[in-house]
């Protein structure tokens, strides 16, 4: 609260100089060239990540324009290999993807058979451990990193690198590619488990990477939406389980405080809920909208659990707290006690404090 | 409209070269720049340029009829009628519902049952900002510093676009001279321009949407990690707001700048003060000097005595605080700095009666002194940044009970910009200057490409998409 003077403008006013050395001040034609050429060497150079925004927009005329104007800017810097500037850049600090568009799906065309159940369940030990991997959109945030802390501690449990990527779904794999990158993660990391939770950004009509001929899609949960979701929830799981022995455990979406989003969660659910029944023995559904809100009860943050009032849910009303995952954690851990033997696994206590 | 969207970029496109062509006919400038800020401000809402038409005219009226007065009673009147207009409407959209919630849950714990009076109102975007300028305007000229201006250069005072949502808070003299003679365009800070926003855009889209993701989840269940964790996200919070805040105004700086004007530094290094004054000469500086000028001043300042001093920060800050949002975190947040400026104060003045001397530029001492103040500011950033009190002692008292507790790890990223941001405010302002020295030499293509790589580096580190800004709210 003193008027004493603290910057190096007022020192300078106060040296009756100008905020800046008159050598640097410029003819504002000058910087009109710059601010010109900086947008459009930043255009060229981005022209992949331009085309990118430009696509993941929400359907529309707006977006129409946007990818005819930013696809044919990137076909001029791919023709010129400008672009190149800032691919290397991100590869070179493992960004290397993030440009990347691909909305192949390649999905496997044959539903995995259903496998009926063994006589004797398959072993996992602490010298043979299961490994599970955990990927999803931002909700499963969370839940995988509850399982990170509590999976080991069972001792027979190997849980991979939490695979979580924020505002993604099966929709729009223009935005991320999920059937890649769980085939990529399959191939390198050929786990046990894998555990799959989607939904949250998948409330909308629009996808990309439709087949061709494909009906055409008029409003979210119609019957050709419905096919083209089913196929990717469905090929998820096979995906995954081309591998015989492998099992999946589909993560189903919790109740969400808004009645809008919910009514479309429910409808998600009762998708992954059957695609699931469709392969008995090989893929779980694990159903947290009732974990949540047992017994049809109304949206609540809190749950209680072993007498205790927990937090679960993050304030937006959508997404789950640590707590919440280690709830989740629970009961996927639950889900493979019932599906494979656990020789020498420790009680999995679901506290975060031990 | 945001300033780091396509948006504004095309926006500004059209505005910057018509600010130019029309500089010279003054009056048809001034009725560009007004439509081209209603423009800006009514892309959030139409109705909120209806408010600030409506503040525009009222502050105008009361300006005009407290100049042609000369008899203090009612010029007094007049201001008296100015600040109960303008704290009322900032009261009926900011704080209306805080009050009436406030007042209701202590009648209903006393057993009266009242009515709820709470009303449905958005919050318009920079209310408090350009209430405060409005305020400024109308006190200057009761004071007899400053003429009422013409209602066409008023009206572009308070709804120029760059300072219009977030600040800095600008004062009339400081802004409409600039009005006439128009700016020279053959001399333009542009080198300063470029630089202030192109780190603005880095420290928005970068530096604090970054920390945000490692943040919101802490704050949000601080019980659910480790303490190592929750102190990490506190120290995180700090740099996440700076960088958040000081990035928009920097970038509002910038952008009038490159339209021929200067607006007030509102940011100087803050985290490297020594005390807790010399952060709120360096924080938020325009919010600061208002706060002085027309708050802490007029209540006596330091002219009344010790206690009187103390009690005239304490009441600066609480209002400073509430300023920044209608909730009691914010009184908190306001009564700690508070409490922390009188201690300051009391000590400063302690240790003058005793003959002592300020610590030295540098040296352990100072390096202390920066440590405290830093964790200080941090510590009251909690409640800042909490919905509640509670939540906010809840995060605090974790941050001691929790130390065994196993939790994910920080990222390299997190660490990465916590340590960046707080380099920044230790190097020395030379670098800048020598810097800017080199980049105005060169040729504008040069320059472009320049800041072409810097905007693909920043849009390569940067998420899709632009999370709000923080100050926003305010």
């Amino acid at each position: 609260m003193t008027d004493e003077p603290t910057t190096d403008e007022e020192r300078r006013a106060r040296r009756g100089r100008p905020a800046e050395p008159r050598s640097n001040l410029r003819p504002i034609g000058h910087a009109m060239i710059a601010a010109l050429v900086a947008l459009a060497f930043a255009s060229v150079l981005d022209a992949r990540a331009l085309y990118k925004s430009a696509v993941t927009q929400p359907d529309g005329p707006g977006r129409d324009v946007a990818v005819a104007v930013t696809g044919a800017l990137q076909a001029v810097t791919n023709f010129t290999q400008v672009s190149q500037l800032r691919q290397g850049v991100a590869s070179a600090i493992g960004m290397g993807d993030k440009d990347t568009i691909d909305t192949n799906l390649n999905l496997p065309v044959k539903t995995a058979a259903a496998v009926p159940p063994a006589a004797i369940k398959p072993i996992f030990s602490p010298q043979k451990k299961l490994k599970i991997y955990m990927g999803g959109d931002s909700l499963m945030e969370t839940v995988g990193m509850a399982m990170e802390q509590i999976g080991p501690r069972t001792g027979v449990i190997k849980v991979e690198p939490n695979d979580f990527h924020i505002s993604t779904g099966l929709n729009r794999p223009d935005n991320f590619n999920w059937f890649n990158n769980l085939r990529s993660i399959l191939a390198s990391e050929n786990p046990d488990v894998v555990t799959l939770m989607f939904g949250d950004n998948d409330a909308d009509a629009f996808m990309s990477g439709m087949a061709a001929g494909a009906p055409q899609i008029q409003s979210f949960g119609d019957a050709a939406w419905e096919q083209e979701y089913r196929r990717r929830v469905g090929g998820m799981m096979d995906l995954a389980l081309q591998k015989p022995g492998r099992f999946v455990v589909w993560v189903g979406e919790p109740q969400m405080e808004n009645s809008d989003l919910n009514a479309k969660q429910v409808k998600l659910n009762s998708i992954y809920k059957s695609e699931a029944a469709k392969r008995p023995g090989r893929v779980a559904y694990l159903d947290t909208y009732e974990l949540f809100t047992p017994g049809g009860a109304p949206y609540s943050a809190n749950l209680t659990v072993d007498g205790a009032t927990k937090l679960v849910r993050e304030p937006d009303g959508e997404h789950i707290t640590l707590d919440g995952g280690a709830v989740v954690t629970g009961a996927i851990l639950k889900i493979l006690q019932e599906h494979f033997t656990l020789q020498g696994a420790l009680p999995p206590s679901l506290s975060l404090t031990q | 409209m945001l300033f780091p969207t396509f948006t504004f970029v095309v926006f500004f496109l059209i505005v910057w070269p018509l600010n130019w062509v029309l500089m010279r006919n003054r009056e048809r400038w001034r009725i560009f720049m007004m439509a081209a800020s209603y423009v800006f401000y009514a892309a959030w809402d139409w109705r909120f340029a209806l408010l600030l038409a409506g503040s525009t005219v009222i502050n105008q009226g009361f300006a005009v009829a407290m100049s042609r007065t000369t008899q203090q009673k009612r010029r007094t009147a007049l201001l008296v009628a100015t600040v109960v207009v303008n704290l009322g409407i900032l009261a009926y959209f900011k704080y209306w519902n805080f009050f009436v919630d406030s007042g209701q849950t202590v009648l209903g714990n006393l057993g009266f049952e009242v009515p709820s009076l709470l009303v449905d109102t958005v919050l318009p975007v920079g209310i408090s900002f350009f209430t405060f300028m409005a305020l400024s305007y109308v006190i200057d000229i009761y004071r007899g510093d400053y003429k009422p201006t013409t209602i066409s250069k008023f009206a572009v005072f308070l709804s120029f676009f760059p300072h219009l949502v977030a600040g800095p808070i600008v004062r009339p003299a400081e802004l409409v001279p600039q009005f006439d003679p128009p700016p020279d365009p053959r001399y333009v800070d542009t080198t300063r321009a470029f630089a202030l926003i192109a780190g603005g855009l880095f420290k928005k889209v970068v530096i604090a949407t970054a920390l945000a993701r490692f943040v919101d989840p802490v704050f949000g269940a601080p019980d659910q990690y480790s303490s190592l964790v929750v102190l990490v996200a506190v120290y995180a919070y700090a740099i996440q707001i700076y960088a958040d805040f000081s990035g928009y105004t920097d970038m509002a700086i910038g952008i009038a700048l490159l339209l021929g004007f200067r607006l007030p530094q509102n940011f100087n290094r803050p985290y490297a003060s020594s005390s807790l004054r010399e952060f709120w000469r360096r924080w938020h500086m325009t919010l600061s000097r208002w706060l002085r000028d027309y708050l802490y001043i007029p209540l006596g300042g330091n002219r009344k005595g010790r206690l009187r001093t103390y009690i005239n920060i304490m009441l600066t800050m609480l209002l400073g605080g509430l300023w920044h949002g209608a909730s009691w975190t914010f009184v908190v947040w306001g009564a700690l700095n508070g409490l922390g400026l009188v201690v300051d104060h009391w000590w400063v003045s302690r240790r003058e009666a005793r003959g002592g001397k300020e610590p030295a530029a540098s040296g352990p001492r100072r390096w202390g002194m920066i440590f405290l103040t830093f964790n200080f500011v941090c510590l009251a950033w909690v409640f800042f940044r909490e919905d509640t009190i509670s939540g906010a002692v809840q995060l605090l008292g974790h941050l001691f009970t929790a130390w065994d507790k196993p939790s994910p790890q920080i990222s390299v990223g997190v660490l990465l910009a916590i340590a960046a941001l707080l380099l920044t405010q230790f190097s020395p302002p030379r670098i800048g200057e020598q810097l800017r020295g080199v980049f105005s030499q060169i040729s504008p293509i040069a320059q472009g490409a320049v800041l072409g790589v810097t905007l693909m580096l920043t849009n390569l580190l940067g998420p899709y998409g632009v999370a709000p800004f923080i100050y926003f709210q305010f």
